[in-house]
């Protein structure tokens, strides 16, 4: 039986704070599974600690499963220890913790690694049900693909340490990121900037906008989802901006 | 000093300073359920109680409204602070040497504060069984000297007791995604005040829940019906006056109580009827016909 430990993020904290603001790993959600939950009541006391974590932009849910779904705020770093310690504070028993990070597949030696976007942090990439590095054929082409191409894409998956002392990140789900790139004309400061990015981000299925005031650009993501354009050229033109799709 | 007419305390009358439940579950009974650290929850009741099943020639017509107000503290998620403070509307009309009478009082009653630990905690997806201990005092808060002009009140009549009461109990709680079942037992010892000592109070309660809505779960958090039925079994000992045993008072009530709750995330509203179906009151003690609740909690 494969002997897992959850990993603890503060390395990775540690090592962004270290090379700077900039360098900040980039996980988009942690999935927590809760042990106990059995009433709608009870709900509210797992929501109410997750909530009060830095960096927790919103969080979901599901009595039927006892996933708590927590959506982070761009380029949080978060420590899955402070995640379970919510969940037990609840009241409530903490299991398997999943996170979803976004970054680019790397291949080297046999193996498939995973660095995340915004960090030097890399993991090694597991079968969800295997014990070592071996992936199933599947799986691999997958990555391999994903590797020569180096597109951005979300890893789903369980992270733990692994015998060697590699990080190891089993994989339970990769979702393909969508962009679009935007021309956007009339901002003026960072605070349109910041009011922009804010208003794309809370459009449905938008993960990350990122938003130049320097470049008069927006580039919108989605993870596993399709991003409308034109809807989204019509948020920017009712913010009383104006934008169109980037030749 | 023997007063001309009897009024005796109804076992029943107890019942609303019973130790009731707030984080979920149950409506008449205690839980074992956790309240989140940091986490305030507040519930509000109204209870009506009516006894007139009088052996005696008195034909006492006993009426209580009770509104028990319970604030509901996490310290920590194993220890939960409780107080209860019970709005009391007391109406007892009677056969007097003077005709008959109405006499009553309304006003705070004696409140309740008491915490509950966490024992034991055994938990699995969608199911979770707990065992707790709770302790506390009831504080002599209500009037207990009121008077009118037949003179003063019978301690039963009184909205307090006037004396300190410590108590004492145990919790069961064994919930999963469709059906609750909590189990309390509690006994209070009751201490003398103003040459009157009602009897010490054992109760066992018993809860079952089961959710009649939805019928399957779905994504996210829905709020549940569910439907309740509850029992309690209440022993009360002999009151002693002036140390002298009553021995037209005290007894064995057991009450079946069927119920209905709506539960969401951040709120419950419910209500229940209680209805004797044994009293082994001792002498010529006053019998309860029912007792009717209606509640609602919020968390915060």
């Amino acid at each position: 039986m494969r002997k897992m430990q959850l990993l603890s993020f503060n390395a990775i904290v540690l090592g962004s704070l270290l090379l700077g603001a900039q360098a900040r790993a980039e996980v988009s959600h942690v999935s927590i599974a809760v042990d106990g939950l059995g009433c709608p009541f009870c709900v509210y006391g797992i929501e109410k600690q997750l909530k009060h974590i830095d960096g927790v932009k919103k969080v979901d849910i599901e009595l039927k499963t006892g996933l708590a779904l927590v959506t982070l705020e761009n380029g949080v770093s978060p420590n899955i220890s402070t995640f379970q310690n919510a969940v037990k504070k609840a009241g409530f028993t903490p299991r398997e913790v999943q996170i979803t990070a976004v970054g680019k597949v790397q291949a080297k030696n046999d193996e498939m690694h995973f660095s995340l976007r915004g960090s030097d942090e890399k993991y090694l990439l597991f079968d969800k049900d295997s014990a070592n590095a071996d992936l199933p054929p599947e799986l691999k082409g997958q990555l391999l693909k994903l590797a020569e191409s180096q597109s951005l894409v979300a890893v789903t998956g369980t992270p733990h340490s692994h015998a060697q002392g590699q990080n190891g990140l089993s994989v339970e789900k990769l979702s393909p990121l969508a962009s679009v790139a935007l021309s956007v004309n009339g901002m003026a400061c960072e605070m349109c900037v910041a009011r922009l990015t804010q208003l794309l981000e809370e459009q449905k299925d938008v993960y990350q906008a990122r938003v130049s005031l320097a470049d008069k650009r927006a580039v919108i993501e989605a993870i596993d989802a399709t991003l409308n354009a034109d809807e989204l050229i019509k948020t920017i033109s009712d913010a009383g901006f104006s934008a169109s799709i980037e030749p | 000093m023997k007063t001309p007419f009897k009024e005796l305390f109804p076992s029943a009358v107890i019942l609303f300073f019973s130790v009731i439940a707030a984080n979920a579950g149950s409506i008449t009974t205690n839980t074992a359920l956790p309240v989140n650290e940091g986490e305030f929850i507040f519930r509000g009741q109204m209870k009506y109680i009516s006894s007139t099943d009088d052996p005696s020639p008195a034909d006492r017509e006993l009426t209580v409204w009770s509104a028990p107000s319970v604030l509901v503290y996490g310290l920590t998620e194993k220890f939960t602070l409780f107080g209860i403070a019970p709005f009391l509307d007391k109406s007892l009309n009677v056969n007097t040497p003077l005709g008959r009478r109405t006499r009553g009082d309304s006003g705070l009653g004696d409140i309740r504060v008491f915490g509950r630990y966490t024992l034991g905690q055994w938990d699995k997806p969608g199911e979770t069984l707990r065992v707790g201990s709770f302790a506390g005092l009831e504080l002599p808060t209500g009037a207990d000297d009121v008077v009118d002009s037949l003179g003063r009140f019978p301690q039963h009549l009184q909205l307090g007791s006037g004396s300190w009461d410590p108590f004492i109990g145990a919790v069961l709680t064994w919930q999963t995604l469709q059906w609750e079942f909590d189990s309390s037992v509690a006994y209070k010892l009751n201490t003398e005040a103003n040459g009157f000592e009602i009897g010490d109070v054992a109760n066992l309660d018993l809860s079952y829940q089961y959710r009649l809505w939805p019928s399957e779960l779905g994504d996210a958090v829905p709020g549940y019906v569910y439907g309740v039925f509850e029992s309690n079994l209440i022993w009360q000992d002999k009151h002693e006056v002036l140390g002298a045993r009553d021995p037209n008072s005290g007894g064995t009530t057991w009450y079946l109580t069927p119920g209905i709750q709506y539960v969401t995330k951040r709120y419950i509203i419910e209500g229940a009827v209680q209805l004797p179906v044994i009293q082994d009151l001792n002498g010529s003690a006053l019998k309860n016909d029912y007792i009717v609740t209606a509640g609602f909690r919020f968390n915060f």
